[in-house]
C-alpha cells in the first residue's frame, strides 16, 4: 500500500512538471553579457586558485558502448574550484543555467527530452540566487565556481540528470543579478 | 489510488434492480471519445477499432454532492459486457479483475479544496472535479462485429441513483480480398510536408526549363494521397498522437501515444488502444522494428508500442519497449537514446560514477493492476537501477553502439534481434554526419559520438533482421530531424535530413521490389514550420557573406528565381548547400529570426579557444544577431512551430492503390488493415 502511494506521488509529480508543449518561461536576453561572463579574445590562465575545466575533460570520448565514463581529470577536481567556457543553453532555470560546449536551446515545443544536448552539459547554480531566472548570455561565456561530480537535477528541467554541477562564485552571481535588472 | 470494485461491483447490481430512472448526466468524460457523447450528434463516428482491436472502456463520473459510485455497468449494444456479478468464474473471472474505481485517495488537506480535486503532487485525480469523482473503467475490451454500436455507462450510487451517459464507437470490417501484404513499412519523414519534399527535389536532382531532372526516391511511388493530420485535441497536432493516430486507427491528444485523455495524474494508466503492431502480432505472429535517427524514446518511435500520457517520461518509455516485447513483436530498435538505457544507481552522492544515465524514478512506471491483468502485460518497476542494455541482450537482442559495431552484428549472419543506439540522445543530423564523413569531425566528435550509421545503412540492417520472420513485420523508419532542424528554421539541415530520409525510402523500396509481398507508404506525422520556397537569390554566395543584412532584397521572386543548381558529390549529398543563386525558404509559422540566408555553421574549434560571438549561434533568434536581417515572427518563442496543413502521402507494393484521395490520418490503419489480414486483389 505505501509503495504504491509512494509510486502515485511519483508519476504524479512528473506529471504536473512535465509538459512537451510548454515553452520555458524565458526571460529576454541579456542585451550585453556582463564583462565578467564575456569572452571576446583568447583567455590567459586561470588564477593560481583555479583550475581549467574543459567539457572534453568529463567524460572520456568517443563514449563507450555502454555509456559514459568519466576521466581522471574529472575526478581531480571535484571539490575544486574550476573555470569553464562553453555556451549557456537557452533554457529556463530559476537560480541556475545551462553550459555546454554546443550552443543548444532546452524547452523546446516538440521535442522534450529527446535533444541536442551534448552529454557533457554542466549544470551551473547560483547559491544565494535561487529566485533569479537569467536572461540568457549569447555567445562563449566563462563561468568560475566550484566543482560538484555527481548527479544533479533542476526542478525546472525535470526528468533530467547532470553528471556534474558547478556552484558559482558568488560574485559572479551578484553581477548576474544586477545585469538582469 | 486504484481500487479494486469486486464487491462494489455486486453491490451496484443489486442496487441496480432498484435503481431509479437515470438522473442528469454528470458523467464528465465517457471513452472512447464519441460525438454522440460530447454534443448528442451519432456523427461523425470519433472512435473506430479492427474487428478484435482492443481498446479500454472508461468513465469519469462525478455524482452529487455527499454520494459515492458504488458499482457500475458497461453497456455495448445494451448486453453488459463488464458483467453481471457474480460472473460465471466466480472471482476469479477475468472480466473482474479487469475493473477498477480510481477515486481521491490523496491526502484530503493536499488533495481536496473547496469541495474539489487540486491535482497537486502526490494526488490522484486532475485538477478541478468535484471530490467525490469517480474514474470507472474497463481494460481490454473487444468487438468483432462490423457497423456503430451504441456504448452506455450506468454508474450507481450509494443512494440508489443511476448516472446514464452513450456514446458509440465503430468496428470497420475487414473483407477477405485476395493476397495479404506480409510487410508493412511506414516511413516517416517528421515535419514533411510538400515544400520539405520539393526543396530536397530541388537540391537533389535541379530543374532544366522547368521539368525535374530526376526524382527522389519518394517521387516514384506510384499512388499519392493528401492526409489530414489533426489530433483529438487540436488541428495542430505534435508528434505523439501524430504517429500515434497512423498505428492505432483513432485519435489521441496531444503529448500523448496509444492512449485516450483521462482525468488521473498518473501517465500510464490511461485508457489503451492496440497499436497496428501489437494487433498483427497477435494476429499473425508478425515483428516489429522501429528505426529513428532522433532518441528512441522520442514521440513518434514510441507511438507504436508505447502507452502513456505524457511522451517526456523516458525512462518509462525505453522499459515498456522491452517490457511488452512479448505483445508488440519488438525485434528491431535502432537509433539515439543510450542516456535512458544506462543504470542509474540513484542519489546524489559525490563523487559517485557518473555514465551519464538518464533513468529517474520520476519517468518511470508501475501500470495498475486493471491493465496488467486485463492486457497480460509486465506491471513495470520503478527501477532507475536498471541496465536495460545488459536486458535486452539478455532478451537475445544483439547490441550495437555505434555503425562499427552495426556492421559487426552482421559478421557472422543475420541476428536474430537488434538494438542499436548511436547517440546520447538524439543522432547527430545528417549535415554532420556527412561533414564528418568528409573529414570535418567537430561536431560529432564534440557529442563524443563519432561513428554513427546514417539512416539509410540503419534500415537496410533493419530490413534484413526483420526479414527473418516469416510471419512478416512491421517496419516504422523515421526521419526525425526533419521535423527539430524545421523548428529550428536550419533549411541547409532539414533540407539534408529530408535527402538521408530519401535514400532509406530507396532502401525499403528495393526491399519491396524483391519482396512484392510488402506494402511500403511514405508519410509524415505533421508539417513543420509553414516551409516555403519562395525563389531564389540573386546574387552569389559570397555576396551574401559580404553583406549580411541584405535581407528580402536579394529574394529573386519568380523568373529572378530561375532554377537553382547544387553538385551532389559521390556521397550522395551536396557538395555545399551554400552555392550561388541558393534556393531560398521562408517560414509560415516562424518564430522572430535574423536571417542572412547563410548555411549556420555550428564552432568548429575548441570552446576553449574562443572566437567571437558572431560564430556561436545559441538559437535561432539570436544565431544572425546583428548578422542578418530581422524578419518577425507569428509565434512566440525562438522556434518555428507545427502547422495544420495536409501532408502528402506515397505508397508503393501491394495494396498501394488504396492510398489515394483525401483522407485522415487514422484511416491509414484501416487501409494497412485490410491489405495486411483482409488481403487485396
Amino acid at each position: 500500500m505505501v509503495r504504491r502511494m509512494v509510486v502515485a506521488c511519483l508519476l504524479s509529480a512528473v506529471s504536473a512538471l512535465a509538459a512537451a508543449h510548454q515553452h520555458a518561461d524565458l526571460p529576454p536576453a541579456l542585451k550585453r553579457t556582463p564583462k565578467a561572463f564575456a569572452v571576446e579574445r583568447q583567455l590567459g590562465a586561470p588564477p593560481h586558485d583555479v583550475a581549467e575545466l574543459r567539457f572534453a575533460d568529463v567524460f572520456k570520448l568517443p563514449v563507450g558502448p555502454r555509456g559514459l565514463e568519466p576521466t581522471e581529470r574529472l575526478a581531480e577536481l571535484d571539490g575544486r574550484r574550476v573555470r569553464l567556457v562553453g555556451y549557456m543553453v537557452q533554457a529556463g532555470v530559476d537560480g541556475g543555467f545551462v553550459m555546454s560546449p554546443l550552443p543548444a536551446v532546452l524547452g523546446d515545443a516538440d521535442e522534450g527530452l529527446a535533444d541536442d544536448l551534448p552529454p557533457s552539459a554542466v549544470l551551473v547554480e547560483m547559491p544565494g540566487q535561487a529566485q533569479l531566472r537569467s536572461g540568457h548570455m549569447s555567445g562563449l561565456i566563462q563561468v568560475t565556481g566550484r566543482l560538484r561530480v555527481g548527479s544533479a537535477e533542476s526542478a525546472d528541467l525535470p526528468g533530467r540528470v547532470f553528471p556534474l554541477r558547478l556552484e558559482l562564485d558568488p560574485k559572479l552571481g551578484k553581477i548576474l543579478r544586477k545585469a538582469n535588472k | 489510488m486504484r481500487r479494486m470494485t469486486i464487491s462494489r461491483l455486486a453491490l451496484g447490481t443489486a442496487l441496480g434492480l432498484l435503481a431509479v430512472s437515470g438522473q442528469a448526466a454528470t458523467v464528465s468524460r465517457l471513452t472512447p471519445p464519441s460525438e454522440l457523447f460530447a454534443s448528442g450528434t451519432p456523427d461523425p463516428i470519433i472512435s473506430r477499432f479492427l474487428p478484435g482491436q482492443r481498446f479500454d472502456l472508461q468513465a469519469t463520473v462525478q455524482p452529487d454532492a455527499g454520494e459515492t459510485i458504488v458499482g457500475f455497468q458497461f453497456l455495448v449494444d445494451g448486453s453488459w459486457i463488464n458483467g453481471p456479478l457474480p460472473l460465471g468464474g466466480g472471482a476469479d473471472d477475468s472480466r473482474v479483475a479487469r475493473n477498477s474505481t480510481v477515486t481521491e485517495t490523496g491526502a484530503a488537506e493536499t488533495c481536496i479544496r473547496d469541495g474539489k480535486t487540486t491535482g497537486a503532487a502526490g494526488c490522484v485525480l486532475a485538477a478541478g472535479l468535484p471530490s467525490n469523482t469517480a474514474v470507472l473503467s474497463f481494460r481490454a475490451y473487444s468487438n468483432y462485429t462490423a457497423g456503430v454500436h451504441e456504448f452506455k455507462l450506468i454508474a450507481r450510487t450509494n443512494s440508489g441513483r443511476a448516472i446514464n451517459a452513450t456514446g458509440n464507437f465503430e468496428v470497420v470490417g475487414i473483407t477477405p480480398d485476395g493476397k495479404q501484404a506480409k510487410n508493412v513499412i511506414i516511413l516517416l519523414g517528421d515535419g514533411m510536408g510538400a515544400s520539405h519534399r520539393t526543396a530536397a527535389r530541388i537540391m537533389a536532382k535541379g530543374y532544366a526549363q522547368g521539368k525535374a531532372r530526376g526524382k527522389l526516391a519518394m517521387d516514384t511511388f506510384p499512388y499519392s494521397g493528401q492526409v489530414m493530420t489533426a489530433s483529438l485535441n487540436s488541428i495542430v497536432t505534435d508528434s505523439a498522437p501524430g504517429m500515434a493516430n497512423y498505428v492505432s486507427g483513432n485519435k489521441a491528444n496531444n503529448n500523448e501515444e496509444g492512449v485516450f485523455p483521462d482525468d488521473t495524474l498518473a501517465a500510464f494508466d490511461n485508457p489503451r488502444i492496440e497499436y497496428l503492431s501489437e494487433y498483427l502480432h497477435m494476429l499473425q505472429g508478425k515483428s516489429l522494428g522501429i528505426v529513428t535517427t532522433s532518441d528512441v524514446f522520442d514521440a513518434t518511435p514510441a507511438a507504436n508500442a508505447v502507452h502513456t500520457a505524457l511522451r517526456g517520461n523516458g525512462t518509462g518509455i525505453v522499459d515498456q519497449f522491452l517490457d511488452e516485447r512479448n505483445k508488440t513483436g519488438l525485434t528491431v530498435l535502432l537509433g539515439g537514446g543510450r542516456k535512458w538505457f544506462l543504470p542509474n544507481a540513484g542519489g546524489a552522492t559525490s563523487p559517485q560514477p557518473a555514465n551519464g544515465s538518464q533513468r529517474t524514478g520520476r519517468s518511470d512506471y508501475v501500470l495498475p493492476a486493471d491493465i496488467v491483468r486485463g492486457w497480460d502485460v509486465a506491471p513495470g518497476k520503478i527501477d532507475p537501477e536498471r541496465d536495460l542494455i545488459g536486458d535486452f541482450v539478455a532478451a537475445g537482442f544483439a547490441y550495437a553502439p555505434d555503425n562499427t559495431g552495426l556492421n559487426a552484428a552482421f559478421a557472422r549472419g543475420t541476428p536474430d534481434k537488434l538494438l542499436g543506439l548511436f547517440a546520447y540522445s538524439n543522432m547527430n543530423v545528417s549535415y554532420d554526419k556527412i561533414a564528418a564523413r568528409r573529414g570535418s569531425r567537430d561536431v560529432v566528435d564534440a557529442f563524443g559520438f563519432p561513428d554513427q550509421p546514417m539512416l539509410d545503412d540503419m534500415t537496410d540492417k533493419a530490413l534484413k533482421v526483420l526479414a527473418r520472420n516469416p510471419n512478416g513485420f512491421v517496419a516504422m523508419i523515421e526521419g526525425a530531424s526533419i521535423d527539430k532542424q524545421a523548428h529550428l528554421m536550419d533549411t541547409d539541415r532539414w533540407i539534408h535530413d529530408v535527402l538521408e530520409f530519401d535514400r532509406a525510402v530507396a532502401v525499403a523500396k528495393r526491399f519491396a521490389e524483391s519482396n512484392p509481398d510488402t506494402i511500403v507508404i511514405v508519410t509524415a506525422d505533421h508539417e513543420c514550420s509553414g516551409a516555403s520556397i519562395i525563389g531564389a537569390a540573386t546574387v552569389s554566395a559570397a555576396q551574401l557573406e559580404v553583406d549580411k543584412l541584405q535581407g528580402k532584397n536579394v529574394v529573386g521572386l519568380y523568373e529572378a528565381a530561375k532554377f537553382p543548381r547544387y553538385t551532389m558529390a559521390a556521397d550522395g549529398y551536396p557538395v555545399t548547400t551554400n552555392i550561388n543563386n541558393k534556393m531560398l525558404i521562408g517560414y509560415g509559422a516562424n518564430a522572430d529570426r535574423y536571417e542572412n540566408w547563410l548555411p549556420s555553421a555550428f564552432p568548429t574549434r575548441d570552446t576553449q579557444q574562443p572566437f567571437p560571438p558572431t560564430q556561436s549561434p545559441a538559437n535561432p533568434s539570436l544565431r544572425n544577431k546583428d548578422q542578418g536581417a530581422l524578419i518577425t515572427g507569428q509565434v512566440a518563442g525562438d522556434q518555428a512551430a507545427h502547422t495544420g496543413t495536409d501532408i502528402p502521402l506515397s505508397a508503393y507494393g501491394l495494396g498501394a492503390s488504396n492510398f489515394s484521395g483525401t483522407f485522415d490520418n487514422t484511416d491509414v490503419f484501416f487501409k494497412l488493415g485490410q491489405i495486411a489480414v483482409g488481403g487485396v486483389k
